[in-house]
Order: C-alpha cells, then sequence, then structure tokens
C-alpha cells in the first residue's frame, strides 16, 4: 500500500471517529476543514487545457487557434506571450480562477514602444473581444491577475487560460439558411 | 470538554490532509515541469521578470491563410512520397519526417484529395509509434478512417483530428522538444507546397504575399525553438529554419501607416496599418531555391 492511500485511510478513520461522537453541530466545521485542507490540490493542477474548458467560445465560424495558451499565476502577477495575427477576424477571449481576480487582457504592438491597442480594463474587464486585422504582423498578448500581491514566496498558483480563434470564411460561407 | 478534545483530532486531519496532497502533488509537478505553461510560470515566479513567450499558428493555420480565395490547383507531385520512409532511420530524421508527412495530410485534406490519405496516415502512424507517440483511441481513429475512405468530407475531418491529437498529445506529455522539431518540418514543407504551388513569380500576387508575411510566424517557431537549443535535434531543426529566416530578413520592411485601432460601421475592433513586407523577384526566387534545398535535405535525410 502506496503513502498516499495509507493517508487517506488514517484520514478516514479519524473522519468517522468524529463523526461516531455524535458532535454534530462540529460536523459542518470539519467538513470545512476537510476540504480547505484539499484546496492545496489547486497548486498542483494542470493548467494545458484550461483555455479550452473555461473561456467562452465564439460561434462556429470561429476556428481554434494553436496559438491559445494557459498558465499557472501568482495573484498579482502578469505575463506576456507573442502570437501571429494574419489578415483576418479573430476572436480572443481569456478566463482564470476566481482567486486571482479579475483577469485584464491588453494587446499591445510587438515592437520597442510596445503600444497599446487594447485593454479589457476599459470594458469593464470582459472576458473576450473580437477584431479585425488588416495587415498580418505580431501581437503581444499580456495578462494581469487584479488580485493583490501575496508575498513571493507564496505557493498559491492558479490557472489562466486565452483562447484564440479565427474566423474561418469558408464555415461562413457555409452558413446559410437551416 | 468533548470540543476541546477534537480540536487536536481536526488539526491532525489538516495536517494529513496536507501532506496527502502535497505527497500526490510532488511526482505530479515533477513529471509536468517540462510542460510548457508550467515552465513559464515557474522561470516567472523565479525571476520575477517580464519574460516573453512565442506562440505561432500550426502549419494547417498557415496553408490555410496562405490558399484562402486563392486559385491554386492541387498537384499530387509535391508531397513527400511514402517510400522514402525508409530513408528515416534515427529519432531526429523520424521527427523531421513526421513533421513533414503532417503537413502533406493537411495539403491534402484541404484540397479535399483525400485518395491516398489513407497510405500517409499509416506512415504517419508508424513514425508516431517509433517516435513513442501514442495517442489515446489511436486504433479507434484508424478504424474511422478506413470506414470512411470513400466520404472525402469525413476523411478530411478525421484526418484533421488525428494530426491535432498528435500535437495534444504532444503538448500534454511534456514533449515540446518534439513538437519544436515536428513542427519545424511542417512549416518548412507548408512554405514549399505554397512555393510550388503559386509557380513563378509575379507582382501584386496575393498568395506570394502571404507567404512572405510568414516571417513573423517563422520569427516565433525559431524563437519557441531556441528554449530548447540544448536538445541536438532541436538544435539541427533551429539551423533548418534559420536558414530560411536569413532569406526572409533580407526582404525589405516598410511602414506605410503607423499601427491604429478603429471602428467600422458595426461597432467591430479593426486593427489597421503596421509594416509591410516588400519581395523582389530574385529575392523570391532565392527564397523557394532555399526552402526547395533545405526541404530535401529533410526528405532525402542528408542533413
Amino acid at each position: 500500500m502506496n503513502l498516499n492511500k495509507w493517508l487517506l485511510m488514517l484520514e478516514i478513520k479519524l473522519f468517522s471517529i468524529i463523526y461516531k461522537s455524535k458532535v454534530m453541530k462540529t460536523f459542518k466545521f470539519v467538513f470545512v476543514i476537510f476540504l480547505l485542507s484539499f484546496s492545496y490540490m489547486a497548486v498542483a493542477q494542470d493548467c494545458v487545457n484550461y483555455h479550452s474548458e473555461n473561456c467562452r467560445w465564439a460561434d462556429d465560424s470561429f476556428l481554434y487557434s494553436r496559438q491559445s495558451k494557459s498558465a499557472l499565476f501568482t495573484p498579482g502577477m502578469t505575463s506576456e506571450f507573442v502570437i501571429t495575427v494574419y489578415e483576418e477576424e479573430y476572436y480572443i477571449a481569456v478566463s482564470g480562477d476566481k482567486k486571482l481576480g479579475k483577469i485584464r487582457i491588453r494587446v499591445k504592438e510587438d515592437n520597442a514602444k510596445k503600444t497599446l491597442l487594447y485593454d479589457n480594463a476599459n470594458y469593464k474587464y470582459e472576458g473576450f473581444f473580437y477584431f479585425k486585422n488588416e495587415q498580418t504582423k505580431n501581437l503581444i498578448i499580456e495578462v494581469s491577475s487584479t488580485s493583490k500581491k501575496k508575498f513571493n514566496s507564496s505557493a498559491e498558483r492558479n490557472c489562466i487560460g486565452v483562447l484564440i480563434e479565427f474566423r474561418n470564411e469558408n464555415n461562413t460561407k457555409k452558413k446559410v439558411g437551416f | 470538554m468533548k470540543k476541546k478534545s477534537i480540536i487536536p483530532i481536526l488539526l491532525i486531519c489538516v495536517f494529513l490532509g496536507s501532506i496527502s496532497v502535497s505527497c500526490k502533488s510532488t511526482p505530479e509537478k515533477e513529471e509536468s515541469s517540462e510542460i510548457d505553461s508550467k515552465a513559464i510560470s515557474d522561470s516567472l515566479l523565479s525571476s520575477s521578470e517580464n519574460l516573453v513567450f512565442y506562440s505561432f499558428p500550426s502549419s494547417q493555420e498557415m496553408f490555410n491563410f496562405i490558399r484562402k480565395d486563392a486559385e491554386l490547383v492541387y498537384r499530387t507531385d509535391l508531397v513527400n512520397p511514402t517510400d522514402n520512409l525508409s530513408n528515416y532511420i534515427d529519432t531526429r530524421s523520424k521527427n523531421l519526417a513526421l513533421g513533414i508527412y503532417l503537413a502533406d495530410l493537411s495539403y491534402m485534406t484541404l484540397f479535399n484529395k483525400t485518395s491516398s490519405a489513407y497510405e500517409y496516415i499509416d506512415v504517419i502512424t508508424r513514425l508516431s509509434n517509433d517516435l513513442r507517440i501514442s495517442i489515446p483511441f489511436q486504433d479507434q481513429f484508424l478504424t474511422r478512417i478506413k470506414n470512411n475512405l470513400s466520404n472525402e468530407d469525413s476523411l478530411a475531418e478525421i484526418s484533421d483530428q488525428y494530426s491535432n491529437k498528435i500535437v495534444d498529445y504532444l503538448l500534454q506529455n511534456n514533449k515540446d522538444k518534439i513538437l519544436a522539431n515536428i513542427t519545424s518540418a511542417s512549416y518548412i514543407e507548408g512554405l514549399y507546397l505554397a512555393l510550388n504551388l503559386v509557380g513563378e513569380y509575379t507582382e501584386n500576387n496575393v498568395v506570394i504575399k502571404r507567404i512572405v508575411e510568414q516571417k513573423h510566424s517563422f520569427t516565433n517557431l525559431i524563437k519557441y525553438a531556441k528554449k530548447y537549443y540544448y536538445d541536438e535535434n532541436t538544435n539541427a531543426a533551429i539551423d533548418l529554419l534559420t536558414q530560411i529566416y536569413n532569406v526572409f530578413e533580407k526582404f525589405q520592411v516598410i511602414e506605410e501607416a503607423k499601427t491604429t485601432v478603429e471602428r467600422d460601421e458595426n461597432n467591430r475592433m479593426v486593427i489597421k496599418g503596421g509594416k509591410k513586407i516588400v519581395i523582389t523577384e530574385n529575392e523570391y526566387n532565392e527564397l523557394k531555391q532555399v526552402v526547395t534545398d533545405v526541404r530535401n535535405k529533410i526528405i532525402f535525410n542528408n542533413l
């Protein structure tokens, strides 16, 4: 029997002792504490598919772009990635764990000045937006957690995902009538 | 009294709970530390710097964009023949060949020319197995493909799904280095196909313009691959990409209008302006030659 199973069984045993003691008033409290102890699981969660599971998707006329990305963030953290946008219509959605607060997404030009092109803080931190791009270029996607920064040593990390889709002309053309 | 006696038990529960989770998470953390997203966060957390990471469209997205609204005629002679499979005997050549065949499969499905698709899927499966890329439900996928050989639309869709599953598998199983190698070859094959479909240089050719604009995604792909420069195979792939990128670097870049954001009549955001890449006939021919040379080095395993 491995250590995990042994610890789990020990916990169940202790839990049953408490339950049998008929101190029902404290039952809810015990349950909450138990849940809290398992909340550490969030620290070890895997973010790879967070964007596809949590971001709002556009309609069927848009296709998934492999430039979509998810990553672990600490509260108050900011991170950037560069994408290539062709002369097409794009949809970008962002989503993050509640513990990270509202998620700010900014789009900047990929140049020395990093000129700001879009900031969802100006739109009440809306989780998605559309845009049409008229000249192929690279853009910087900057994503921030707006919750307060904790100590640097804090191990609390949660997922943020950015879903990127582009308009598929073929699908748009096909979608007529029923 | 009862309450007092329960507190130590509760504390033990919490303590054990946290230990059991950390016991569980430790191997996961070690195992997934190579996953791109985690590596990103970990390096950011340790350095507290605003590091930048690079994404790039898939070769399917790239090729889809290049051929959009263009009247390109499908050519069967451009793909890498499956007979060449015997050329690929080492990991490096197998990685690159897999990227080439995946791009060829995308090319076939984009043109709905799926008569040889099964042959290519078979080769892709063999290479994937050799590289220990075992996608979930692979057998079911292959059965679905066999059952839809006469249905072009379904076959195209399933083939695309199959390619995507391979990329998903690599991303989810900490095989970013292999993904960098495979994608490098797919990009090179995508460019080779596009350059040969468009044929001779003509001024204001929209397909040529789009091919040239791949400089942006090439830049991101090289920067992404460079994260794994310490890997011999990835380094070889970076070298191949660089040979092509050096030609891209020669092209003139003009800023006709500054990048601005406007709203159109439907209140839709439009990003206008930006730098335009200009190419001469000689430069186009040089690009075509270099891409063909690099591609041939891969398919004949002559690196």
